[in-house]
């Protein structure tokens, strides 16, 4: 479903006559927008089909003006991008030895190349991640295009440290509790299974323990976790969660 | 602040006055940096309350060393008592030391821009082809600090919950 910026911005651009059938979504900061835009819908001259890049230059200034939205213009795969889409996804599929890994190229109008796979950032080693850049960047300059960032947006799969973060914040808990925790801090959403498996082995190391339906922290489960200042401690966050619970 | 920033910049891009391109065009710089910074510090402070009020030319250090050195030493202790696995620890302090590079050469990068934008009005800001440029640095570059400043710095925070 369209968010609020974005359905303003399709009106706005339907009636500046911008009538093509885009893809816009919001950006990473309020009040931003990305439109992504097939690479065979530019042409040299604004025709009835065909939009350029004075055209897009000139939304892009009259949008800021006008509704106070920083747009995006990126150039997506179609017909030549396509191409190079998939060799790069083969690429990147060789460097992170991944079949399954998604790869989108978007390119802005002065040809700077973004790359995104979805892959947890956990599993890019520094090694990978070089070797990536390195494979890529050669390959995009030949097609005359200049890679700028490498992206990967996937969730990791929670630590069993987190876990045990979540039953200290939570106790007595229940894995339901725990799974939605992690879900909510921006984790992998991992099955209730997973994590009674977590919580079984915690419990084995005798950081946790299990009675009634629910996981409470032991004396060696709180003394394990680190003493945090600031925001992140663990302390902070569970005495906010006592204040927020019905008892 | 990169809404001020880039308007600062239009109003470089558009002026026909050479003083009035570098005096705006310099501001814009400026605060394209400060729109960076601000990212890396509300994630930071997250992590570590004292880093919040480092000064900005410490900030690189904190990200490359101090960081990491905090978390060698959280996570060896989570590793000594069984909670995190050797692999585990490998690859959340790798991923720390990446993005708090990357984060570092950000900052580095904006703050000297920012050096050249504020106290060496001998280096003028020129205008070619849409593009502003200051010393070695351009609009272009410097537009791009705060979005890439606050995905790693989020990508920092979000491995850094990984060690409890």
């Amino acid at each position: 479903m369209d968010s609020k910026n974005t359905q303003q911005f399709r009106q706005w651009l339907v009636r500046h006559r911008f009538a093509m059938n885009v893809s816009i979504i919001d950006g990473d900061a309020e009040g931003d927008v990305m439109v992504f835009i097939p690479a065979s819908y530019l042409g040299p001259k604004v025709s009835a089909n065909k939009t350029s890049t004075r055209q897009l230059a000139h939304l892009k200034r009259m949008a800021v003006r006008e509704l106070g939205l920083h747009v995006d213009f990126r150039i997506t795969a179609d017909e030549g991008i396509a191409e190079i889409e998939s060799g790069v996804t083969a690429l990147v599929r060789n460097a992170l030895q991944s079949s399954d890994v998604k790869v989108f190229l978007s390119v802005s109008l002065d040809r700077y190349a973004d790359l995104w796979f979805d892959v947890a950032p956990m599993s890019i080693t520094e090694k990978v991640t070089k070797e990536v850049r390195n494979t890529v960047k050669d390959y995009l300059e030949k097609v005359d295009l200049t890679l700028h960032e490498i992206y990967s947006h996937g969730a990791s799969v929670p630590s069993s440290a987190i876990v045990l973060r979540s039953v200290k914040v939570l106790q007595p808990t229940t894995a339901e509790e725990v799974a939605k925790y992690l879900a909510n801090r921006g984790f992998l959403k991992v099955p209730i299974l997973w994590v009674k498996s977590r919580l079984d082995r915690l419990r084995k190391k005798d950081l946790i323990t299990w009675s009634h339906e629910t996981y409470s922290i032991t004396y060696a489960g709180l003394s394990s976790l680190p003493i945090l200042r600031g925001r992140s401690s663990s302390d902070i966050e569970r005495a906010l969660a006592l204040g927020k619970r019905r008892w | 602040m990169k809404v001020v920033a880039d308007r600062l910049r239009d109003i470089a891009l558009h002026s026909n006055l050479d003083h009035e391109i570098d005096l705006f065009g310099r501001s814009a710089f400026n605060r394209y940096y400060y729109a960076a910074y601000l990212a890396v510090r509300k994630n930071l402070m997250e992590i570590n309350s004292d880093w919040a009020t480092a000064a900005h030319k410490n900030l690189p250090t904190i990200l490359t060393i101090a960081i990491n050195k905090s978390a060698t030493r959280i996570a060896i202790n989570l590793t000594k008592k069984g909670i995190l696995t050797k692999s585990e620890e490998s690859r959340i302090l790798t991923s720390i030391k990446i993005c708090g590079y990357e984060l570092s050469k950000i900052l580095q990068s904006g703050y000297e821009a920012r050096s050249y934008a504020d106290y060496f009005p001998e280096e003028i800001v020129t205008r070619e082809s849409g593009n502003l440029s200051l010393h070695n640095y351009t609009t272009h570059e410097a537009q791009s600090w705060p979005k890439r400043a606050e995905k790693h710095a989020v990508q920092l925070l979000n491995i850094w919950r990984q060690l409890g």
